[in-house]
Formats: C-alpha cells, sequence, structure tokens
C-alpha cells in the first residue's frame, strides 16, 4: 500500500510519529460546500471542506450536533451534489458519475451504519444481512450461506432465524456490521454507531470494526462523540459549524481534540443559555 | 430486484393487517357488488331474451293486416310473399274464437286454424301427444294448450278424448265480408296433443276445416326467412305492400333496452366503487409514504435507484386495488352462482322439460375491464407518493 506524509508534515516528517502518516486516499474533498436557501435566508452546513482519508484509515470526525455531519455524509456517500467543490472516490470525480451509476457504486462498494439499525421486520436476520448480495443480484442460497458465515463470526449464530425485533441493542448493531461487511465494501461510514450501546456491546462492536480494518482494509470514516474512538483512531477531524478541520492540520485553529471538544462545550453551553 | 421490491412491497401492505384488509375489503365489497349485480342483469337478460326467443324464432316474420277490409291475406297475398327472395315458407293462420266443451265445461277461447307447417314457425313446448303433423291430413285434431287442459280439470290423458267446439267465423275470415259473425255447426275433434303456451287456454285446429266452412282469409301469415339477417329487408318488402310485421326481435329490442337503462345505472355504481377504491387506496399509500420514510432512506442508502423507490410504492398501490378487485371479482361470482343455485333449487320442482334457469351470467367483459382498470389506477395512485418518496432525504429519513 503507497504511503505518504501529510503535506502540513512535511518539514519534520522523521518526528512525526506513525500514526500520523496520510496514505493514498481512497476518499478525498476539494473545497466541498453546500448551501440551502430557507425563506431569505442561506444556511451552508458544509462550507469549503477538504479532506482526505487514506486506504484502510479508521477516520474520525468529531462535532456538535448541527455541525453539518450529516450533510457531508451525504456527500461522501453520493447522496446530495456537492454546490462547490469536488470529491474523489478512488481518484475518480464522485459526481462526474451519473446518478445511477453513484447509486451502484454505493450498493456494492460502501456502507452506512447509522446509531439505530433499520431492518426490513418480516424477514429474519439472515435475510436481512444477505440483502445487499440479493440487490446485487446474488441467489438467494449463495447469499444467505454468506450471511450466516458473517453472523456467525459476529457471534449471533444462535440468532439467525430471529426476527430483528427480538435482538438487543448490541446485537442489532453487530448484525449491522455483518450486513455492512457482506458485499466487501471500500469504505464504512458510520454514524454514531455505539450510543446507546452498553459498554460490552461497545468494546464487541469496536472490536468488529477495528478487525475489518485490520484484516479486510476497509475504511473506516465515523462520527461520533465517544472519546474512546480517539484511542484507536489515526485520523481525526473536528466539525463545526460547517468547517472541517484534520486534527493534524497546522491550519487547524485548535492545537488537539481536547480544545476542540472543548470549543463543542462551550458552544453547546452558549446555545442553551 | 424486481422481486425483491415486490416482495418488500407485500411486505409493507399487510403489515399493518388490519389497514390492509379494511381497504382492500372496502374495494371488494362494492366491486363484489357491482360484479354480482351486473352478472345478475345479464342473466335476467339472457333468460327473458331467451324465453322470448323460445315463442318464436328469430326467422321467422309474423305479417298482419292493417285493415283486413281493404288488404286481406288471402292465397294469392300468401303467394306473393312467397315470391319475395329470401323467404322459405309462407303459413296462414286464422284466428277465431269459440266455445270448447269437455268434460261437461265449456270454455270461450282463441282457435288458431293452422297449416300442417305451422308448429315448425312457431315451436311451442310439448307437453303430451303429438304436434308434428297433425294439421294436415286429418281435418278432426285439435291441439289444445296447457292452460285448457287444466281448465278442463284433466291432465295429459286428455289425448285422444273429443271436445266439442262451437267456432264463430269472424268477418276478418269470411269470403262475403259480411258484418255478422258466423257460428259454424258444433263440431266433435280429437285432442293429439297438448302444448305449452304459458297462461293462455288456446286450441289450434287445421286451417282446412275452417276452409271447407268457407273461410278464406287468414288473419295473419307467418314468413320464414332464409337468413335470420334478411329479416329487415323482408320486413320491409312485405310493409311496402301496405302489411304490418312483426318479429321476436321487436320484443328482444324492447328487452335490450330496459336492461340498458339497468346497465347504466350499474355503471353509475361502478363509477361509486372506482371512487372508493381510487380514495381508499391514496389514503393507505399516503400513509404508509409516512410510516414507511425510514425504510426508503435505507433503501436508498442501500443503493435503490430512485426509480426502483418509487416504483415500490406503485407496487403497493397496484397491490392494494388489485387484490380489492380481484378479491370482490370472486365475492361477487360467488355469489352470484350462490344465487343461481338458489333459484335453480327452487324452479326445478317445476320445471318439466329439464331446462336450467340461469338468473346470474359471468360479466367477463366488465371483469376484464376491472381487473385492468385496477392495475391502471392503481399505478396512476402509486405515483404521487411515488414522486414524494423519491425527493426524500435518505440520511434524514433514516434518522427520522
Amino acid at each position: 500500500m503507497f504511503v505518504a506524509n501529510s503535506p502540513g508534515a512535511t518539514e519534520s516528517s522523521n518526528s512525526l510519529p506513525v500514526e500520523h502518516e496520510v496514505k493514498a486516499p481512497i476518499i478525498e474533498t476539494v473545497g466541498l460546500s453546500k448551501v440551502y436557501h430557507i425563506g431569505n435566508e442561506m444556511v451552508s452546513p458544509v462550507s469549503d471542506v477538504s479532506l482526505q482519508i487514506g486506504y484502510g484509515d479508521f477516520a474520525v470526525i468529531f462535532g456538535q450536533s448541527g455541525a453539518g455531519k450529516s450533510t457531508l455524509l451525504n456527500i461522501l456517500m453520493g447522496l446530495e451534489e456537492p454546490d462547490l467543490g469536488q470529491v474523489f472516490l478512488k481518484g475518480s470525480s464522485l459526481y462526474d458519475y451519473s446518478e445511477e451509476n453513484r447509486t451502484l457504486i454505493r450498493r456494492r462498494k460502501i456502507s452506512y451504519l447509522p446509531q439505530s439499525q433499520y431492518w426490513l421486520e418480516h424477514l429474519n436476520m439472515v435475510e436481512n444481512v444477505a440483502l445487499p448480495l440479493i440487490l446485487e443480484g446474488e441467489s438467494q442460497h449463495q447469499a444467505q450461506q454468506q450471511a450466516i458465515e458473517l453472523l456467525k463470526q459476529v457471534g449471533l449464530e444462535s440468532r439467525l432465524k430471529h426476527k430483528p425485533t427480538e435482538l438487543s441493542s448490541g446485537q442489532q448493531q453487530k448484525a449491522a456490521l455483518a450486513r455492512a461487511l457482506i458485499k466487501k465494501p471500500w469504505l464504512i461510514f458510520a454514524d454514531e454507531p455505539t450510543a446507546h450501546l452498553d459498554t460490552k456491546s461497545v468494546e464487541e462492536v469496536t472490536q468488529i470494526l477495528l478487525n475489518s480494518v485490520n484484516s479486510l482494509g476497509v475504511t473506516i470514516v465515523m462520527v461520533t462523540h465517544d472519546l474512546e474512538f480517539l484511542k484507536i483512531s489515526k485520523k481525526w477531524f473536528f466539525m463545526s459549524d460547517g468547517r472541517l478541520w484534520d486534527i493534524k492540520d497546522r491550519r487547524n485553529p485548535f492545537n488537539d481534540i481536547r480544545q476542540a471538544l472543548e470549543f463543542v462545550d462551550n458552544n453547546a453551553a452558549e446555545s442553551t443559555k | 430486484m424486481y422481486r425483491f421490491l415486490l416482495k418488500l412491497a407485500l411486505l409493507n401492505v399487510f403489515k399493518k393487517r388490519v389497514r390492509a384488509f379494511l381497504t382492500i375489503g372496502g374495494v371488494a365489497i362494492s366491486v363484489s357488488v357491482m360484479v354480482f349485480m351486473l352478472g345478475l342483469g345479464a342473466g335476467l337478460q339472457n333468460m327473458v331474451t331467451e324465453q322470448i326467443s323460445e315463442t318464436a324464432l328469430r326467422n321467422v316474420v309474423t305479417v298482419q293486416s292493417k285493415n283486413s277490409k281493404q288488404l286481406g291475406i288471402n292465397q294469392e297475398k300468401i303467394a306473393r310473399f312467397q315470391s319475395i327472395s329470401g323467404v322459405t315458407t309462407v303459413e296462414g293462420v286464422m284466428n277465431v274464437s269459440g266455445q270448447v266443451t269437455y268434460n261437461g265445461i265449456s270454455l270461450v277461447m282463441p282457435i288458431y286454424a293452422v297449416t300442417p307447417n305451422y308448429f315448425d314457425l312457431v315451436p311451442l313446448t310439448k307437453v303430451a301427444g303429438e304436434t308434428e303433423a297433425q294439421m294436415g291430413s286429418n281435418a278432426n285434431n285439435i291441439i289444445i294448450s296447457q292452460a285448457a287442459m287444466n281448465a278442463f280439470k284433466s291432465k295429459t290423458n286428455i289425448v285422444g278424448k273429443n271436445l266439442t267446439t262451437i267456432i264463430n267465423l269472424n268477418n276478418d275470415t269470411k269470403t262475403d265480408q259480411t258484418e255478422a259473425t258466423q257460428q259454424l255447426d258444433r263440431k266433435e275433434f280429437k285432442v293429439t296433443g297438448v302444448v305449452d303456451k304459458g297462461l293462455s287456454p288456446v286450441a289450434y285446429i287445421p286451417v282446412s276445416y275452417l276452409q271447407k266452412q268457407g273461410a278464406s282469409n287468414f288473419s295473419e301469415a307467418k314468413i320464414q326467412v332464409t337468413y335470420t339477417e334478411k329479416v329487415p329487408t323482408i320486413r320491409e318488402s312485405v310493409e311496402q305492400l301496405g302489411y304490418q310485421t312483426t318479429n321476436v326481435q321487436d320484443a328482444i329490442d324492447q328487452v335490450d333496452r330496459i336492461f340498458k337503462v339497468i346497465r347504466s345505472i350499474l355503471i353509475a355504481f361502478g363509477i361509486i366503487s372506482v371512487l372508493i377504491t381510487v380514495f381508499g387506496t391514496i389514503n393507505t399509500i399516503t400513509i404508509q409514504l409516512v410510516e414507511e420514510t425510514r425504510q426508503i432512506g435505507f433503501l436508498r442508502i442501500m443503493g435503490i435507484k430512485r426509480e426502483h423507490v418509487g416504483l415500490l410504492f406503485v407496487m403497493q398501490s397496484v397491490i392494494l386495488a388489485f387484490s380489492g378487485v380481484t378479491i370482490g371479482i370472486i365475492g361477487g361470482l360467488f355469489f352470484g352462482s350462490i344465487s343461481n343455485g338458489m333459484v335453480q333449487a327452487v324452479a326445478v320442482n317445476g320445471m318439466s322439460d329439464g331446462k336450467t334457469i340461469n338468473i346470474y351470467q359471468i360479466p367477463i367483459k366488465p371483469i376484464i375491464i376491472m381487473l385492468v382498470l385496477s392495475i391502471i389506477l392503481g399505478w396512476v395512485i402509486g405515483l404521487m407518493p411515488a414522486k414524494r418518496a423519491v425527493k426524500i432525504n435518505p440520511l434524514d429519513a433514516i434518522k427520522s
């Protein structure tokens, strides 16, 4: 895998710890902006956002609610075209593809892991997990075999024929990970995947995420408030009022993530006054 | 993909079973009433038409004189009718009245003096004895109707018995055209057959008997035409000679007109049932759109195209409308066949000729129209929520 130093660290690359290296980007944005017109006002949830996330990165985006994380995720997943700027997926401009092709890319190579899972209630866990392959035209039998295999790997072998509502939140999140991984994605976008989970489930889900990065080479872009992920992630971003800062980028106004989080807390306190 | 979408559409429609069954049930009830009424209308129309057709052949035209004194129907006119192209046979009939006595009971009834082939042109259901070739060689034969037989308090063993008749020749049938009615001598006729003529007590005697008594003018003539299609032309030719004509088609047309009015009323009901289908389906689909917002977001993120999300709602709408209409059709046919069975069970005792009564006829054309319409309507109804569904922001939707 190609590994390069970050642009902001070229002058003193030898002193950088290894976790700050920047790999060749699987996804990269340049000057992304999105503007909405609400009445006479213009709101920009994403403003001049540039980021690079390398192959196999475990990237974490911190930010308070309303910071623009969801809009950014929408744009990164090819769901919402930016007004300005570009998204490059594996070097190709994502929005140069037709919407139909972007949908196909998402179907085949991009997974999404939300905070609370959505399931087709009448289908059992195997059928639900097999869904991405069924949509791709895989035979029912083969898709379900792979689903069973993955469900076993995430420790849900006793819940194969259960309906989603019969599973706990932690079990559902693990099953959702199995569903996200079944299509062997390039990228998983995770939005607060461990919120509302008990400590044990958080550990299990985190472990599965790490395994998929380490053994499968999947790139993960996670939006979270959970500081625990700072320990395992090597790529941190901070988002506020539509702006995104790479924590290790020297243009970043914060010295470290703690300062950024204090900024978030203060802003939150201001807004509640 | 389409198989998955169909499966998902079915799951979505029947997720809230009570609501789905209420919607489908509402459509089904109105369609079922429609199918039942249309089938009943068609069945009754068919039955009436058949019964009318049984009384006379469609290719037989009855000719009557508008004014028998000025323009009678005699042998010469019969020959004239016969010469018209397309005419197969012409048979004259003399309508007289008379007193018929049997078993000490005297009845005054119409008596038709007919030719040997009369019953070929006017097919009547035989109840007892013989009708064919009974009005020819033997001028003493008489055929009576079942109503007359009953009036004589007799049964089918009346065949072979003698009846006494006193016939009044009216001025229509007499040759001399005198005003007075001429009463013929008392005469004995031997009953050779009994026919079903409904509730009318009538008798048929050979026309040769009256001709021997001096009658020469026929009251009417029955013209048999080669093909039914030629009937209008023949009628026109005869009417040009100054006669009036009737054909069983006149009665059938009258029946058709009545049932056309009934059908129009049913079509109005049909429009109401269409409206029920439309509003019921729109209502359910709109609620489903709200309920399935998360699902739409999920599907879009999973990589399902916008058009397929739209198609999902169109499918749901078509499933609702089509299921309602299909169940309604099955219900309508079921009630139709039940009604038919009940009527047949009641009527079977009164049927002596082994015929079955069908008051219900499957309305095939309307059924096909309803099925096709349910798909088209379902599709159109589904387009509106489908349009809204594809515009939903996937990430916002899945978080909702």
